[in-house]
C-alpha cells in the first residue's frame, strides 16, 4: 500500500496528548519535546490522558529514572493505532519511542525494551519504505541496529516486520555494523559496559557495534578493568579476563527493604525494593544459593533469584575495606535494630543470611473486657489477638495511645492514655463507665473556652463516675457544624433537640452530651452548661450554671455526676400530720400490715418522742425516722387517751427512687438523671430494676408533654416493667398508673390503652404513686379516668360526691 | 406533629362542644410568627414602666398605645397590648379592655400573652356572671386555654396552670366535685413546677376532703406543708420563661407561705372534725377564753373569722370591734356602736353591720344601700347581716325584707327569694364563694343557687327554737346557733346533725346569751355570748 504524504499535515494537527508532551522543554526531554507531528486519527482509542508530561526543571539533566516504561509503551501503542490512518503521526511517535529507549540503553535494555525498540524501528523503517523514502528507511534500520546490536532477522518477528524488501537491507547493514564478542570473565557476575552501556549478559556472546569501543568491567571487591576494544564487523572475538581481587565484599538483603546498613557505625547504604534493584542493577542482586549461617560467611556462588520471596529486599553489596572483626548494624524505623559481629578474614564475598527485622512493639492487655465490647486505639477499631476474651491482648508499636473500650454505642466506656515501650506489656483493668461526650464551648473568648473545657474535664474526672469523651472535633468544630450558635443555645426554642440528639448519636456518640455556652460579657461570672441525654432519653436539655469564680465545690454540676442512687428508705407505713390542735404530730392513717400497724399505732394518736427525743412536728418526726436504718427498731412515745405509752416499731424498707423528684440535685437535671438511671438499669440485676425503669419512664413522660414519641417510648418501657404485686404501698399499681399517663400523653390514639391502665391502677385502693408513702393512686386514677371521659369512672367514685 | 396535636385537641374540643376552637385556631395560625425588637419600642415600653411606677396610669396607657401604633409587629407588642387591656380594666373601661383582649388573641394568638388574655377575659366574664350558665361559660374559656396553648409549644406557661386551677375552682363552685378533681390531678402532675403547683395541691387536698377521702386529702395538704422547695413570693406571679430550657441551679418555688399556712389550717380542721372522731376522741379538747392576754371584753355579741386566721369580735358594751390574731391576742380595735353582726371578707377585711350601714372599722369606710325598687332614694334600714359574694356583690338580710337583698352597688339592689316567705336572720359565704342563708321562719339553712333564683336546702332544722346565727367551715360543715336553746349544733355537709354543744361547755362555762358563732380556719369554734366577758373558744 502506498500512502500519499503531505508535509503540510506534519504540523497541522495537535492531539491533546501531544500538547501535554510538547509542553516539556525541548532541550531537557528530547524524547518527548519535539513538536507534535500529526493528527491522531482516533484519539479516542488512545489513552492520551495517561501520557502526562514528565516533570522537568530548568537545570535538570535527562533523568533515566524519570523515563516511564508504561509511558513509552503508550507512545508505541499510539503509534500503532495511528499507523493506518495517520502514518506521519505514527512516524513521529515511533521516533519518540526510539529516542526514549536510547536514553534507557545506558543502563542496559530489558528484554521488553529491546522488543519494543525492534518493533518501533522496524515499523518506522517500513513506513518510510512504503512512502518510497529509501534513505530514511535505511537510516531508521541503522538506528535500530545501533540501539539493539543483537537484533537479528533470524528472529521471525523482526523478519516479518521488515518484510521482504527491508529484510536484506537490514541484514546487509548489520553485517557491516556489528561484530560479536564472547566473554570469559572471572568472576562471571562482573558488570560489563561498552561505551558506557551496560551489556545484558556476558554468559553468551554479545553483539557489539563495530569500531573502537571502550570496555569497562567492574565488580565489587575487584580492581576494575578499563581498556579500548576494537570490534570487527561480521567477526567474533573472545575475551578472557580475570579481575584482580582486592577487598572482601558483604552482601545482604533485609526485610523490610529500606533498612539502613552500617558497618562499624558508618552508613554503607540502604536496601531497596527488589523490583527497583532489578531495574537498576539487573540480575546482580539475586542468588539461589542457600544463605550461609551468620557466623560462617562463605564465598557466594552463582547469581540467581533467591531473595525475592517473603518481601525481602534486593541484595545490597558493598566492599569492606579492612579485615578483622567488624560490627554490622541494620536499622529501620519501627523495627528493632539488627546487629552482628562479622569476622572478615579474606577478600571474598560474604553473603549474610536473610536479615528479617522484628517490628518494635509492646503489648497492651486490657482485662475485664465484656465480650460485646468494641476496642479502639486512637479512635480506630482494633481486634485483640483473641477476640471476645475478657483479657484482650493488643500488640502495639511503641508510642502513646488512647485506648478505648466501648459497650453499647458508648453507653458505657473505658478510656485511658497509655504509653507503650518496646518489649513492654502494660496491663489495664477496664472499668466501664458511662460516656460523657463533651461537645465544646460555644461563645466566649478563646481563653474562657479553654479554661471552661479544662475545668469541666477536671470535674468529670474527679467524679470518677463518668468517662470523658472529647467530641469537640478540634475546638468548636462540631458545634459550628451543627449550627449551634450561643444565642440559639441560650433560648433553645428554635433548636430541634430531638434531631440534634439523633445526629449526635451518629456522629459523636456518648450517653450524656455536655456543652457549655459562654457569655458575650467577658466579665460574666458563669457559663451555662447544657446536658442532653442520648436517644432514647428525653430530648429536653437541662441547663445549669458553671461558676467561673472557682467555686471549690463546682456547684450543681459535679453533684449530678455522682451516680449514687438510693433505692430504699426507712418506712413504717403511717401518715402523720401537723395540727394546730396538738403539740405533737398526729397519726392520720396507718397502712394495713405495715410496721406501724404491727406495732399497734392507730389514727388520732400523737407521737410525742422518737427514741427519747421529743418531736413537735410532722417534719421532725419524718426526719428522725428517715435517719434510722431499715431493719432496726425505734421507740415511739405515743399519746392518746390515758397515759402515754411506749411503742417499739421495727423500721421496714420502702422502695424509693427520689432521683426523678425535683427535690434532689439529680432530679433537677433530668438529662443527667436519665443517663444515670439508664446505666443503673443496665447494671442492675436486682429486683429494683423495675424501680429504675419506672423512673426512666417518668422522665420520658415529662419530656413527652412536648414530644409524643417520648411518651410512647415511656409507655413501651413501662409495659415491660413488672412491679411488685401489693395491695398497698408502691408496686405494680404505680407502674399501671404511669403507663396510663404515658399513653395519655402520647396522644388520643392511645386513649384506650390509657383507660385500661388507669382502671387497673384504680382497682388498688391503697396503692401509692412514687414510694410507699407517696400520694394515693386510686383517686388520681379515677380523676384521670373521668378526665378522659371514661364511662365507668364512677366505679371508684368517692363516697361523698355531691 | 404540632398540627397533628392541634387537630387532636380540636377533636377533644368538639367532644366538649367547643366549636369555637377551630375559629380560634385559625386566628392562631394567622398570627405573626417572626417578630423583631426595635430599640425605640423598648424605650416606649420602659417609659410605660416608669409612668406606672409613678402611678400615672393614663399616661402609661397612652405610651403603650403609641407603641402599638408605631410598632405593631414588635416583639414587645403583645406584652404592651396585655398591659393596655389591664390598665383599661383597672381604669374601669371594661369595653375597651375587652376589645384589647380580643385584639391580643386575634393578632398575637401565638404568644404567651394571648393565653394570659384568655385568662383575663375569663376573669371579666366572671365579674359579669349572674348565673350558672355564665359560670359554665367562664369555665369553658378557662378550659380552652390548655387546649390551645399546650405544653408541646409552650412548655412553661403560667396562664395555662392558672386556667386549669380556676376552672377546677369554678367546678367546685358549680358543685362538680368530681370534675374539679379530674382537672386538678392532671394539672398537678402535668404542669411544670411553679407557684401554681402549691395552689393546685391545696385545692386538690380540700376537694379530696370534701369528697370524703380523709387520708388522701390530708396527705396532699401535708405535702404542701412540708414542701421542700423555697417559699415563693405570692406577689410575683409565675411568668412564661424566655427559654424553654429549665434552669436546674435555682430550685423552683412551688408554694407560697400563705398556701402552706392555709394547708396547715385545713389539716387542723380535718384533724378536729374527721380524725379525732374516727379515733373516738372529742372534737374539742378544751374551752378557751379569749383574748388570751391584754384587755378583756365585756359583752361580745358578734364574731367572725378570716381565711388567714384573724378573728373579729364586736363588743356591745365597749363598744368596739376588736381584731385578734389566730392565737387570740388582740391586734387592734375600733369603736363601733349599735352593731347587729360582724363579718370578714375573703380577703380578710373586717366588716361590721349596723342597722343602717356596713362599717369597715379598720379601713375607716362606711357603706349604705338604697332600698331596692322603692322608686325613690330611700336608705335601707334594719340590716341584720351581710356577706360579700364571689363577684363583689353584697348580700344583705334586713328586717322588713323577706328575701335577701343583692347589691351590685349602693343603688343597684334587688330582692331575691322573697316568694319563699322566709325570714332570713343571717347570711354567710363559704370558702368557694357560695352564699348561705339562715331562714328562721322555715327553720332551715339554704344555699343560694348560682342562678340566684332558687335555693338548695342544706340543713333542715329540727326543734330549732330561735336560730340566730350560723357558721361554715372549709369541710362544708355547718354550725347553727340557737339563742333560745343556748346551743350550737353541728351538721355535716349533707345536713346530718353530728353534735350539739351547749349550753354547758365544761370548764365552768355555760352559754347564757349566745349571740353569734364562727369557725376559724383551723376548726376552732368561736361563740360570742353577751353574758361572758370573753370570747368562748372550743379548741
Amino acid at each position: 500500500m502506498t500512502m500519499a504524504r503531505s508535509s503540510s499535515r506534519r504540523f497541522g494537527f495537535v492531539a491533546p496528548a501531544v500538547v501535554l508532551l510538547a509542553a516539556a522543554p525541548v532541550a531537557l526531554m528530547p524524547w518527548i519535546a519535539e513538536p507534535a507531528a500529526a493528527q491522531l486519527g482516533q484519539p479516542g482509542q488512545i489513552e492520551v490522558e495517561d501520557l502526562a508530561a514528565p516533570p522537568a526543571g530548568p537545570s535538570a539533566e535527562p533523568d533515566v529514572d524519570a523515563i516511564d516504561r508504561p509511558r513509552i509503551a503508550a507512545l508505541h501503542a499510539a503509534a500503532l493505532s495511528a499507523e493506518a490512518t495517520e502514518p506521519e503521526a505514527a512516524l513521529e511517535l515511533y521516533d519518540r519511542v526510539l529516542a526514549a529507549l536510547d536514553l534507557l540503553s545506558t543502563e542496559g535494555l530489558e528484554a521488553t525494551d529491546r522488543q519494543l525498540a525492534l518493533d518501533a524501528g522496524a515499523r518506522a523503517a517500513r513506513l518510510h519504505d512504503e512512502f518510497g523514502e529509501d534513505p530514511e528507511a535505511e537510516a531508521q534500520l541503522r538506528r535500530l541496529i545501533e540501539l539493539v546490536p543483537g537484533a537479528d532477522t533470524d528472529s521471525s518477528a523482526l523478519a516479518e516486520l521488515l518484510g521482504d524488501r527491508l529484510r536484506p537491507v537490514f541484514k546487509r547493514l548489520r553485517d557491516r555494523m556489528v561484530g560479536e564478542i564472547a566473554f570469559a570473565l572471572e568472576p562471571p557476575d562482573a558488570d560489563v559496559r561498552i561505551d558506557g552501556r551496560r551489556t545484558t549478559s556476558t554468559l553468551e556472546p554479545i553483539a557489539v557495534l563495530a569500531g573502537d569501543r571502550t570496555l569497562e568491567i567492574r565488580r565489587a571487591g575487584y580492581a576494575p578493568i578499563i581498556r579500548p576494544l576494537e570490534v570487527a564487523a561480521g567477526q567474533r572475538a573472545t575475551l578472557e579476563l580475570e579481575l584482580e581481587r582486592q577487598t572482601p565484599v558483604l552482601r545482604l538483603a533485609t526485610r523490610p527493604a529500606g533498612a539502613l546498613v552500617l558497618l562499624d557505625g558508618e552508613p554503607r547504604g540502604s536496601t531497596i525494593e527488589p523490583t527497583a534493584a532489578l531495574t537498576d542493577a539487573g540480575q546482580s542482586s539475586t542468588n539461589d544459593t542457600p544463605p550461609p549461617a551468620l557466623d560462617r560467611p562463605e564465598r557466594p556462588t552463582t547469581t540467581a533469584p533467591g531473595f525475592l520471596a517473603d518481601g525481602m529486599s534486593a541484595e545490597l553489596i558493598f566492599e569492606v575495606a579492612e579485615f578483622g572483626l567488624r560490627r554490622l548494624e541494620v536499622r529501620a524505623e519501627g523495627f528493632r535494630p539488627y546487629s552482628a559481629e562479622l569476622q572478615i578474614l579474606e577478600p571474598i564475598d560474604y553473603r549474610m543470611p536473610p536479615i528479617v527485622l522484628e517490628p518494635e512493639g509492646g503489648t497492651l492487655v486490657l482485662s475485664g473486657v465484656p465480650s460485646d465490647a468494641v476496642l479502639k486505639i486512637d479512635g480506630d477499631v482494633v481486634q485483640p489477638e483473641v477476640p471476645g476474651a475478657s483479657r484482650s491482648r493488643l500488640p502495639l508499636p511503641p508510642g502513646d495511645y488512647l485506648a478505648t473500650v466501648e459497650q453499647g454505642s458508648s453507653t458505657r466506656m473505658f478510656s485511658a492514655r497509655v504509653q507503650i515501650a518496646d518489649r513492654q506489656t502494660v496491663e489495664l483493668p477496664v472499668v466501664l463507665r458511662p460516656g460523657l461526650a463533651f461537645l465544646g464551648v460555644a461563645g466566649g473568648s478563646g481563653a474562657i473556652r479553654d479554661s471552661v473545657a479544662q475545668r469541666l474535664r477536671q470535674l468529670v474526672d474527679t467524679s470518677d463516675d463518668w468517662a470523658w469523651i472529647d467530641r469537640t472535633d478540634g475546638g468548636t468544630g462540631l458545634l459550628d457544624r451543627l449550627g449551634l450558635s450561643p444565642p440559639r443555645l441560650r433560648i433553645g426554642s428554635d433548636v430541634d433537640w430531638s434531631a440534634l440528639q439523633e445526629r449526635l448519636d451518629r456522629e459523636a456518640p456518648g450517653l450524656l452530651y455536655l456543652l457549655a455556652v459562654g457569655s458575650d460579657d467577658p466579665l460574666a461570672p458563669s457559663v451555662e452548661l447544657l446536658l442532653l441525654p442520648a436517644v432514647p432519653g428525653p430530648a429536653v436539655p437541662s441547663r445549669l450554671a458553671l461558676d467561673l469564680g472557682g467555686r471549690s465545690d463546682g456547684g450543681l454540676f459535679p453533684q449530678v455526676l455522682r451516680r449514687e442512687i438510693t433505692l430504699q428508705r426507712p418506712w413504717i407505713g403511717a401518715l402523720w400530720i401537723d395540727s394546730d390542735a396538738e403539740d405533737h404530730p398526729v397519726i392520720a392513717a396507718v397502712t394495713p400490715a405495715s410496721p406501724a400497724d404491727d406495732a399497734g399505732l392507730r389514727p388520732g394518736e400523737r407521737v410525742v418522742a422518737v427514741d427519747g427525743a421529743t418531736v413537735s412536728s410532722a417534719g421532725e418526726l419524718g426526719d428522725r425516722l428517715q435517719a434510722t436504718e431499715p431493719g432496726t427498731s425505734v421507740e415511739l412515745l405515743v399519746r392518746n387517751v390515758g397515759p402515754d405509752r411506749s411503742v417499739q416499731v421495727q423500721v421496714g424498707v420502702g422502695a424509693w427512687a427520689a432521683i426523678a423528684e425535683r427535690a434532689t440535685p439529680l432530679g433537677r437535671v433530668p438529662a443527667a438523671a436519665w443517663a444515670t438511671l439508664t446505666v443503673a438499669s443496665a447494671e442492675s440485676e436486682s429486683a429494683n430494676r423495675w424501680l429504675l425503669d419506672l423512673q426512666r419512664a417518668r422522665l420520658l413522660i415529662d419530656a413527652g408533654r412536648r414530644d409524643e414519641d417520648a411518651a410512647a417510648e415511656a409507655a413501651g418501657i413501662l409495659q415491660s416493667v413488672r412491679g411488685p404485686q401489693t395491695s398497698h404501698g408502691y408496686g405494680q399499681a404505680a407502674v399501671d398508673y404511669w403507663t396510663g399517663v404515658a399513653f395519655e400523653t402520647a396522644g388520643p390514639r392511645y386513649r384506650q390503652q390509657a383507660l385500661e391502665a388507669y382502671r387497673r391502677a384504680a382497682a388498688v385502693p391503697d396503692a401509692r404513686m412514687t414510694h410507699p408513702d407517696g400520694p394515693w393512686i386510686a383517686p388520681r386514677a379515677e380523676a384521670r379516668l373521668r378526665a378522659l371521659g371514661s364511662p365507668d369512672q364512677s366505679a371508684g367514685a368517692s363516697p361523698g360526691s355531691e | 406533629m404540632r398540627r397533628h396535636l392541634r387537630a387532636a385537641r380540636c377533636r377533644s374540643a368538639e367532644r366538649l362542644g367547643e366549636i369555637v376552637c377551630a375559629l380560634v385556631l385559625a386566628a392562631l395560625l394567622s398570627a405573626p410568627i417572626a417578630m423583631a425588637q426595635d430599640p425605640a419600642a423598648q424605650r416606649l415600653f420602659d417609659e410605660s414602666d416608669r409612668l406606672l411606677a409613678g402611678d400615672q396610669q393614663e399616661q402609661a396607657l397612652d405610651t403603650l398605645r403609641l407603641l402599638l401604633r408605631q410598632f405593631p409587629n414588635d416583639e414587645l407588642s403583645p406584652r404592651a397590648l396585655l398591659r393596655v387591656a389591664r390598665l383599661e380594666r383597672s381604669l374601669g373601661d371594661v369595653s375597651s379592655a375587652r376589645a384589647s383582649l380580643e385584639r391580643l388573641i386575634g393578632e398575637y394568638g401565638r404568644t404567651p400573652q394571648a393565653a394570659s388574655a384568655f385568662v383575663d377575659k375569663a376573669e371579666m366574664q366572671l365579674e359579669a356572671a349572674r348565673g350558672s350558665a355564665d359560670l359554665e361559660a367562664v369555665r369553658t374559656t378557662y378550659r380552652r386555654i390548655p387546649l390551645l396553648y399546650g405544653a408541646d409549644v409552650y412548655p412553661r406557661l403560667a396562664a395555662r396552670s392558672q386556667a386549669r386551677l380556676e376552672s377546677a375552682r369554678l367546678g367546685l363552685l358549680l358543685g362538680d366535685l368530681e370534675g374539679a378533681i379530674a382537672e386538678l390531678v392532671p394539672a398537678l402532675e402535668d404542669e411544670p413546677a411553679s407557684l401554681a403547683t402549691g395552689r393546685i395541691r391545696l385545692l386538690l387536698g380540700q376537694a379530696l376532703l370534701l369528697q370524703g377521702r380523709l387520708e388522701q386529702g390530708l396527705d396532699e395538704l401535708q405535702r404542701l406543708v412540708d414542701d421542700p422547695s423555697p417559699v415563693g413570693d405570692g406577689a410575683a406571679a409565675p411568668q412564661a420563661s424566655a427559654s424553654d430550657l429549665a434552669a436546674a441551679d435555682t430550685p423552683i418555688a412551688t408554694s407560697t407561705a400563705d398556701d402552706r399556712r392555709h394547708a396547715a389550717r385545713l389539716i387542723s380542721l380535718a384533724h378536729r372534725h374527721m380524725v379525732r372522731p374516727r379515733s373516738g376522741a372529742a372534737r374539742f379538747a378544751r374551752v378557751l377564753r379569749w383574748p388570751s392576754a391584754g384587755p378583756t371584753l365585756r359583752e361580745p355579741i358578734a364574731v367572725a373569722t378570716s381565711p388567714n386566721g384573724e378573728i373579729l369580735v364586736v363588743d356591745d358594751e365597749l363598744p368596739a370591734a376588736v381584731l385578734l390574731d389566730a392565737a387570740g391576742s388582740p391586734m387592734r380595735s375600733a369603736t363601733v356602736e349599735d352593731v347587729e353582726s360582724a363579718g370578714m371578707t375573703s380577703d380578710g377585711t373586717a366588716v361590721v353591720v349596723t342597722d343602717r350601714e356596713l362599717i369597715l372599722p379598720f379601713e375607716g369606710q362606711r357603706l349604705n344601700f338604697l332600698q331596692p325598687r322603692s322608686g325613690r332614694e330611700a336608705p335601707l334600714r334594719g340590716m341584720r347581716a351581710a356577706a360579700r359574694g364571689p363577684f363583689g356583690d353584697w348580700f344583705v338580710v334586713a328586717r322588713g325584707w323577706r328575701g335577701v337583698l343583692d347589691y351590685k352597688s349602693r343603688r343597684e339592689g334587688q330582692e331575691l327569694l322573697s316568694s319563699t316567705r322566709p325570714e332570713f336572720v343571717d347570711v354567710e359565704r363559704d370558702e368557694l364563694g357560695r352564699i348561705y342563708l339562715l331562714d328562721a321562719e322555715n327553720e332551715r339553712l339554704v344555699r343560694l343557687g348560682i342562678d340566684r333564683r332558687s335555693v338548695d336546702p342544706v340543713v333542715l332544722g329540727q326543734n330549732w327554737r330561735r336560730p340566730a346565727a350560723f357558721a361554715l367551715d372549709a369541710l362544708g360543715q355547718v354550725y347553727v346557733l340557737d339563742a333560745r336553746q343556748r346551743t350550737v349544733t353541728l351538721y355535716d355537709r349533707r345536713g346530718r346533725q353530728i353534735e350539739v354543744f351547749g349550753p354547758n361547755l365544761g370548764d365552768g362555762i355555760e352559754l347564757r346569751k349566745p349571740r353569734d358563732v364562727a369557725v376559724d380556719a383551723s376548726g376552732r369554734l368561736l361563740i360570742a355570748d353577751a353574758s361572758t366577758p370573753f370570747l368562748i373558744v372550743l379548741d
